[in-house]
């Protein structure tokens, strides 16, 4: 009965690369004014350990988003930089005559960002924000910020768990969505379902539900049932990222699925990867 | 589909952010949330992947003065822009007033805004809309990236990609929704055309 296939397909794919590109000049600008400080700390003689971190975490992170924009002069530009911030973090070099130098390369990259953002009037929030920016940033560097990582084994192993519960008499079809509708593992006999929509909408609607939940002091729900006239619904969480997605037909007795999803939820909670980051 | 109280002399109308995926309109609401007067504002509730990509739909509700003695009051939603969520697209555009498709200004958006558009002409003659009879208007969003290493769209290419997919071009608007120019002129000028068609539904009827 249970159907072969597995579809898991980063359903965002691509946006983050959108993101990072249209936040590029801001990271540039942010890195621009560290940079600067951090110059004149050392020309100071002051400790620059900590801004040197923050600098090099900047530059590593623009360096992965200017691969995206193939612009040679920002790429040569963002690789003086680091073997600069790699010396000056070193501790080599770092004689008046470096720093000059190194001043004098910010102009360049000045340039490329364009237009300087005017200060927002809450600078406060500003901050949080770009920190959180470059936190995303950091992320996205390894090609996607979901974090979402489901190895073959583990896809096979909830797969097989599916496929035994869904051989209950009355089980149309079972799945495992995540909170942003990415259809993880999907097994069950109609073919004619349209198996990434259903999730997508699931997700959205268990969302909505949430937002219901909160609006009554609640945190969530932890599951939904919807009757059909000839086939139902059942939603319901395995720990806080994952919903279990079952169609059954309205032969098969609500008491008992609910028994059978509450097991196999918390076997699969044991089984399904935790978000990185 | 405008909601008419002619007890509580109130007008409600529904206008939607649409357009491609990270191009910036949940940032449109949350800037008009951060700048209008709480007074006239109601609670901006958002359905999303833990406040990052929208899921569902942005909701903010807003009270936008009286016309002819009537309280005007406008629904603000977006939709979710990753394709995959084309389901749930259709549910928040049923009974739409108003649209305002925010297109992205960067060079690799092109297609992309093209097929949202197209994806918006679909969807809402699904509902039995048609686009080139819906109030609606453009806005280029991420203006701001002008001038610097992001190859950005010139106003005209992207006016000729887009207006010349409608049958009458529509009021283009520049914004930098981050940052808020252009953000209260889009909405003003959707407002403007919304209520008037509005307007002219209810004096035709």
């Amino acid at each position: 009965m249970p159907a072969p296939e597995v579809v898991f397909k980063d359903i965002f794919e691509g946006a983050d690369r959108i993101e990072i590109l249209g936040k590029l000049p801001s990271i540039l600008w942010l890195y621009i004014e560290a940079a600067r400080s951090l110059v004149n700390v050392s020309i100071e003689g002051g400790e620059s350990g900590e801004s040197v971190t923050n600098a090099l975490k900047m530059l590593s992170v623009l360096e992965q988003a200017s691969r995206f924009v193939s612009n040679e002069e920002l790429s040569k530009c963002l690789e003086t930089h680091s073997r600069m911030l790699g010396a000056l973090s070193s501790g080599e070099l770092v004689s008046g005559d470096f720093l000059e130098s190194f001043k004098m390369e910010l102009p360049k990259l000045e340039r490329m960002a364009g237009p300087r953002p005017e200060p927002a009037a809450d600078l406060g929030l500003e901050k949080r924000l770009l920190e959180e920016t470059l936190e995303k940033a950091d992320k996205i560097k390894t090609g996607r910020s979901a974090d979402l990582v489901v190895s073959v084994d583990v896809l096979d192993d909830i797969r097989n768990c599916l496929s035994s519960a869904a051989e209950t008499q009355g089980i149309s079809s079972i799945m495992v969505i995540d909170n942003a509708g990415t259809l993880i593992v999907h097994v069950g006999d109609r073919v004619d379902l349209d198996a990434v929509s259903l999730a997508a909408v699931s997700a959205a609607n268990f969302a909505a539900t949430e937002r219901i939940a909160r609006l009554i002091g609640e945190r969530d729900f932890v599951l939904l049932f919807y009757k059909g006239h000839n086939e139902s619904f059942h939603f319901s969480r395995i720990g806080g990222e994952f919903i279990i997605v079952t169609i059954f037909d309205n032969g098969l007795s609500l008491g008992l699925l609910r028994l059978k999803i509450a097991e196999l939820s918390q076997l699969l909670d044991q089984k399904l990867p935790r978000r990185q980051g | 589909m405008a909601f008419i109280n002619k007890s509580a002399k109130e007008i409600q109308v529904k206008i939607v952010f649409y357009g491609p995926g990270r191009c910036g309109k949940t940032t449109n609401l949350l800037y008009i949330n951060q700048r209008m007067n709480a007074k006239f504002m109601g609670k901006m509730i958002s359905i999303d992947t833990r406040g990052d990509k929208t899921l569902f739909f942005d909701f903010l509700p807003l009270q936008l003065g009286k016309i002819r003695g009537f309280n005007i009051r406008v629904q603000l939603y977006t939709v979710p822009g990753q394709v995959l969520y084309n389901e749930s697209r259709k549910m928040v555009l049923k009974g739409v007033d108003g649209v305002v498709f925010v297109a992205d200004s960067m060079e690799v958006q092109r297609e992309a805004n093209m097929e949202s558009l197209d994806n918006l002409r679909d969807n809402l003659s699904e509902d039995n809309l048609d686009l080139d009879e819906l109030p609606l208007v453009l806005q280029f969003n991420k203006r701001d990236l002008e001038g610097s290493v992001i190859p950005v769209l010139e106003r005209d290419t992207m006016h000729n990609d887009l207006n010349s997919m409608l049958k009458t071009p529509v009021p283009v608007l520049m914004a930098s929704a981050l940052q808020g120019p252009g953000v209260f002129e889009t909405l003003r000028e959707i407002s403007k055309i919304t209520i008037k068609s509005v307007h002219y539904k209810i004096s035709g009827q």
